[in-house]
């Protein structure tokens, strides 16, 4: 077996160019594989890290906006210990916001809400955060607070670790101090709390006690700190756009190296005829073959697996944003596990990609393998052109017909569409070259008739465009994409444009903004009212507490000033209390029809509201996932939500909407706000999907490489393989600039040919990506936008005609003679 | 007991009007330890012949009988198993594998046959001393001359001790003094190891070296 091992390692020694492609080809699919796989875990992890290191052992979060006891609370359990907090928002001596959070530091120490550094505090003294003391508060300061209209005096102890709760808002001005503290200020009792936080001591029944709470108190605001399903319902949506990058890098990478491996093989024919004449039976042979491709699959898969679990972390870090925490860095794990399914993954597919073609060339006699009879013409096989018409037209067919269609069956369908294209591409060729024949006939052109029958009728012609045709459709889809994912603002940003500053985060409601329209400089004020919360649940006729496939946001104006939502066929002022508009494609997606009654159960609301379903909106301007829905202003405000989401700011004209942030924000004598100019809130928004927008590009870029290697790589051993045609041509009729010219002109046409197709091909699958999006809940509506593609098109054009040096070059330094000495 | 038996062998190229009748109904036999030389015009099916009994063609009818053993009803892996063990091919441009040097070209039959290297040590000695190329062992085909890389596909075909050598115009690509050299091979191991061989060849002075003629002409022998 020493003897097969150094001849497989020698093959691969000898053609290092297409060992190494082969190798890159599994190991962007592996790391891909790898970063899908892994990528949803990992989120989950970070952010659950993330979380726990900011709640500590705190597991349930209890809140009201009224004091309350921890008595007044019915719980259906007693083994817990709790923390409460007391807090209040007043002013400094500079009239600036600054908030107190009141607790039992030492408790909150061993809750680990707060950092080891922190000690108990007596009555008026006071911790800062590390905000504070960037800003020149120092230990032994004493601050006055303003709170109701009475001053107080304050002592400061010393800074406090960005830790715990001091690391929610790091740039905030806040202080810590006693629960007497607070209480004395606020004057309320000992034992009130605003906010308690439990520790239900390793139970895991933590659900059912917040499920207790909701359904047995009023008023409170129940969660868990660290909710699972939550987290992983986030993740998983990620997860689920690489896995449809790594089908299409997969799809792209099979025909690479598909079309690497036939040449390989052709190549090594009477290898294998030699190894069959000494007695090696078909079995030994086919093994041998496969091990040396299992080889590839090995190294790539080692390498795959651990390139992909770095990149994992990299892709991970650019999907979080929680807001203002830091992210915990989940330390890069590598296991054997991951290295093992990175293996067996990169051979499985390399192996299946290249079996057929092994056996199929095995089952040659071995006369026709020692002496190679294969020559460079193609074959066309009826049985598989007429499969790859028939998956090609039923893929679209079913595409059409089945209506709600799952992730899964639009990725198969996409395969049956691709494979079909790839079958039927020869025969398409044929029927061109022969049109391209009678053309070149009739203008009396011998060059363009010979070129034209190779185009249809030669092997590395037809597997090189076929290359081209799936590498380019898959990658304009891809492009598409990632064209419009960046787009995804562009309505926004145009709903917005007469709007200079958002402030996000506000906690009133919106009378009680009317001084801000007192202030030097502010034209109007607007409000953006709406009501997001994910424990809502339907009841439609006989179905019962049902989910939607996201929770809906609920969306109400005064009046129509901005677009954020564009009515389709029922006017937003004319919603009564119970009527509704929902998103058409949300209403699509759940199945939910004009007339329709619909009742909204809202969770932490404990209400439910029946509506009439009155006619659909477009919100594809307010969110991607379009999970909106539409009510009538009274009752949003009344009954949701009385505080809005947003507050937009109009300036006068002539004042710096930069300016004008700082004005307004001192103005506000609120914790907690955001103020933004515009193009800072959307450019915040836009770099959260432009981390998905480089891994897209990075997977395009490396994916053109790969194709485009592969084309050359095509060329080198097309011209290799047509040697002795080409001297034969050469000794009789053609001298070598006719031949060059034959050689250019078939690059020129089957290159256009297979880019036209290409264009068609892109169109359908760019359909396809768009519905898997939908079908995840991203209405990225992408458009097919032909400019784009081609200019895409022309790039890759340029440099397939490139790839002709190739050929010219060996033309020049080749010896007739020496190629038809043997014939 | 003949080790090879040709019975009505006919075999045809191509279907309806493009056929062509190669073999049209052979019949002959050649003993253990025969040396038989082949002989006849270009196309007159000498290698279609020799193919047929190696087992790398299937006949249109008629039968190979080797060591009275029907080929034709042997399965795949007893096929590969008769022309790994029991036949010896050496074809006219020497067919060696480019990057296994002189020795590992001659001990692919043994690894073939799942056989320990080890154990073929002493053999391979012996043979690379009769082909006379013990100081080239470690050498890639190319570095060897035409008349060197045909006494190594010798060699590999001689390394299983097999029964019968077919060799298709052996020298048909030597200068004269090695194809003397080879055919000088091939009387020694005729004589020495007693093994059968049939092959093709085109010279008079070449088919001198054995002790029968077999002469094919239009598919026929006469
Ligand atoms: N695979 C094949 N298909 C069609 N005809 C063949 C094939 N192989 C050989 N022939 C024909 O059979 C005849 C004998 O060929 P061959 O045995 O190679 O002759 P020789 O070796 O005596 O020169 C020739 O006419 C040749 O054209
Ligand atoms: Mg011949």
């Amino acid at each position: 077996m020493k003897i097969i091992l150094k001849h497989i390692l020698r093959n691969l020694k000898e053609h290092k160019m297409r060992a190494f492609l082969i190798f890159f080809s599994l190991l962007v699919s592996t790391s891909v594989f790898v970063i899908s796989l892994t990528i949803s875990d990992d989120l989950t992890i970070k952010v659950e890290d993330t979380l726990r290191s900011v709640y500590g052992n705190a597991e349930v979060q209890v809140a009201t906006v009224d004091p309350f006891k921890l008595d007044d609370l019915k719980m259906n359990k007693d083994k817990y210990s709790y923390l409460g907090m007391s807090s209040l928002d007043g002013v400094d001596a500079k009239e600036k916001p600054i908030s107190i959070l009141g607790m039992d530091i030492e408790k909150a120490v061993d809750f680990k809400l707060l950092g080891n550094d922190a000690k108990k505090l007596a009555l008026n003294e006071i911790y800062i955060n590390k905000n504070l003391e960037d800003k020149g508060y120092k230990k032994g300061q004493v601050i006055k607070l303003k709170y109701e209209d009475k001053e107080y005096n304050l002592t400061i102890k010393g800074v406090i670790e960005n830790k715990g709760i001091a690391s929610i808002r790091p740039d905030d001005d806040t202080f810590f101090a006693s629960i007497e503290t607070v209480n004395s200020i606020k004057n309320i009792e000992d034992g009130n709390y605003d906010t308690i936080y439990f520790d239900l001591k390793n139970n895991n029944k933590i659900g059912e006690f917040v499920d207790y709470i909701k359904d047995h108190n009023d008023n409170y605001m129940v969660a868990k700190t660290v909710d699972m399903e939550s987290i992983k319902e986030a993740t998983s949506m990620i997860s689920t756009i690489m896995y449809l990058i790594l089908l299409m890098a997969t799809i792209m990478i099979y025909f690479v190296i598909s079309s690497l491996n036939k040449i390989i093989l052709a190549e090594r024919i009477p290898v294998i005829g030699t190894f069959r004449s000494v007695g090696a039976s078909r079995t030994k042979m086919n093994l041998i073959l496969v091990l040396e491709n299992a080889l590839y699959g090995i190294f790539a898969g080692l390498f795959g697996a651990i390139i992909g679990t770095y990149l994992d972390s990299y892709c991970s870090s650019v999907f979080i944003t929680a807001d203002g925490i830091d992210v915990a860095k989940s330390s890069v794990s590598l296991s054997v596990g991951t290295i093992l399914i990175g293996i067996l993954f990169a051979t499985l597919l390399q192996i299946i990609i290249v079996v057929k073609e092994i056996i199929r060339t095995n089952k040659k006699p071995i006369k026709d393998l020692i002496f190679n009879t294969q020559n460079s013409r193609y074959k066309m096989r009826k049985k598989r052109t007429v499969i790859g018409f028939i998956l090609l037209i039923s893929s679209i067919i079913l595409f059409v017909l089945i209506k709600n269609i799952d992730m899964l069956t639009i990725g198969v369908l996409l395969i049956c569409f691709i494979v079909g294209v790839a079958n039927t591409l020869p025969l398409i060729f044929q029927l061109i070259s022969k049109c391209l024949a009678y053309i070149f006939k009739k203008i009396g052109w011998s060059t363009g008739i010979i070129t034209s029958k190779n185009i249809g009728y030669n092997k590395m012609i037809i597997s090189s465009s076929r290359l081209v045709v799936i590498a380019i459709s898959l990658l304009s889809s891809i492009i598409l994409m990632s064209k419009a994912t960046a787009d995804c603002f562009t309505g926004f940003r145009e709903v917005t444009k007469n709007v200079d500053l958002m402030i996000s985060n506000p906690h009133k409601s919106s009378e009680e903004y009317d001084y801000l329209n007192d202030i030097d400089g502010v034209k109007e004020v607007q409000f953006l009212n709406s009501y997001f919360a994910d424990d809502i649940t339907y009841t439609k006729g006989k179905n019962k507490n049902k989910k939607f496939n996201l929770p809906p946001g609920f969306y109400a104006e005064k009046e129509r000033k901005n677009v954020y939502i564009e009515e389709i066929d029922y006017k937003i002022s004319d919603l009564k209390d119970d009527e509704i508009l929902f998103d058409e494609k949300y209403a699509f997606k759940n199945n939910i029809k004009k007339g329709d009654k619909i009742t909204m159960h809202f969770g932490t609301l404990k209400k439910s509201y029946t509506y009439t379903v009155k006619g659909f909106v477009n919100a594809s301007n307010f969110n991607v996932s379009r999970n909106m829905v539409v009510v009538s202003y009274n009752h949003l405000i009344n009954d949701l939500n009385g505080i809005p989401m947003q507050l937009h700011i109009v300036l006068d004209k002539g004042y710096d909407p930069d300016e004008m942030k700082d004005v307004v924000h001192d103005a506000m004598k609120e914790v907690g706000i955001y103020v933004q100019t515009t193009e800072e809130y959307i450019s915040e928004q836009e770099g959260q999907v432009a981390g998905i927008i480089a891994i897209v590009y990075l997977v395009i870029g490396i994916s053109v490489t790969l194709a485009f290697i592969g084309i050359l790589n095509n060329q080198v051993i097309g011209f290799i393989n047509r040697r002795k045609e080409i001297a034969i041509l050469n000794s009789t009729c053609m001298n070598k600039t006719q031949i060059k010219k034959m050689l250019a002109l078939e690059t020129i046409l089957s290159n256009f040919i297979s880019l036209f197709i290409a264009t068609i091909v892109s169109f359908i699958t760019t359909i396809f990506v768009n519905n898997f999006m939908m079908n995840i809940g991203l209405y990225l509506n992408i458009k097919y936008d032909f400019m784009t593609v081609f200019k895409f098109e022309l790039i890759v054009y340029i440099l397939l005609l490139l790839t002709l040096f190739v050929p010219f070059r060996k033309l020049k330094k080749m010896n007739i003679v020496d190629e038809i000495k043997y014939e | 007991m003949s080790i090879i038996k040709i019975d009505k062998l006919v075999k045809n190229f191509g279907k309806g009007e493009n056929e062509v009748k190669v073999l049209k109904g052979l019949n002959f036999e050649i003993e253990k330890g025969e040396f038989v030389s082949l002989m006849g015009a270009s196309g007159s099916g000498k290698s279609t012949l020799l193919y047929l009994i190696g087992g790398l063609d299937k006949p249109t009818s008629g039968t190979v009988y080797i060591n009275d053993k029907d080929i034709n009803t042997l399965k795949e892996k007893e096929m590969a198993k008769l022309r790994r063990k029991d036949i010896g091919f050496v074809f006219q441009f020497y067919n060696l594998v480019q990057n296994l040097t002189v020795e590992e070209n001659i001990m692919l039959p043994v690894v073939m046959d799942g056989k320990k290297e080890k154990d073929y040590k002493d053999r391979l000695d012996k043979i690379l001393s009769i082909i006379g190329l013990s100081d080239k062992r470690k050498n890639l085909p190319n570095e060897l001359s035409g008349g060197q890389q045909q006494r190594v596909s010798i060699a590999r075909a001689m390394i299983l001790s097999p029964n019968i050598i077919l060799a298709d115009e052996p020298i048909g690509n030597l200068d004269s003094k090695s194809g003397k050299e080879v055919m000088d091979l091939f009387k020694k191991i005729n004589k020495e190891e007693g093994i059968t061989i049939l092959q093709v060849t085109h010279s008079e002075e070449s088919a001198k070296y054995g002790n029968r003629i077999i002469r094919l002409k239009d598919g026929e022998i006469i």
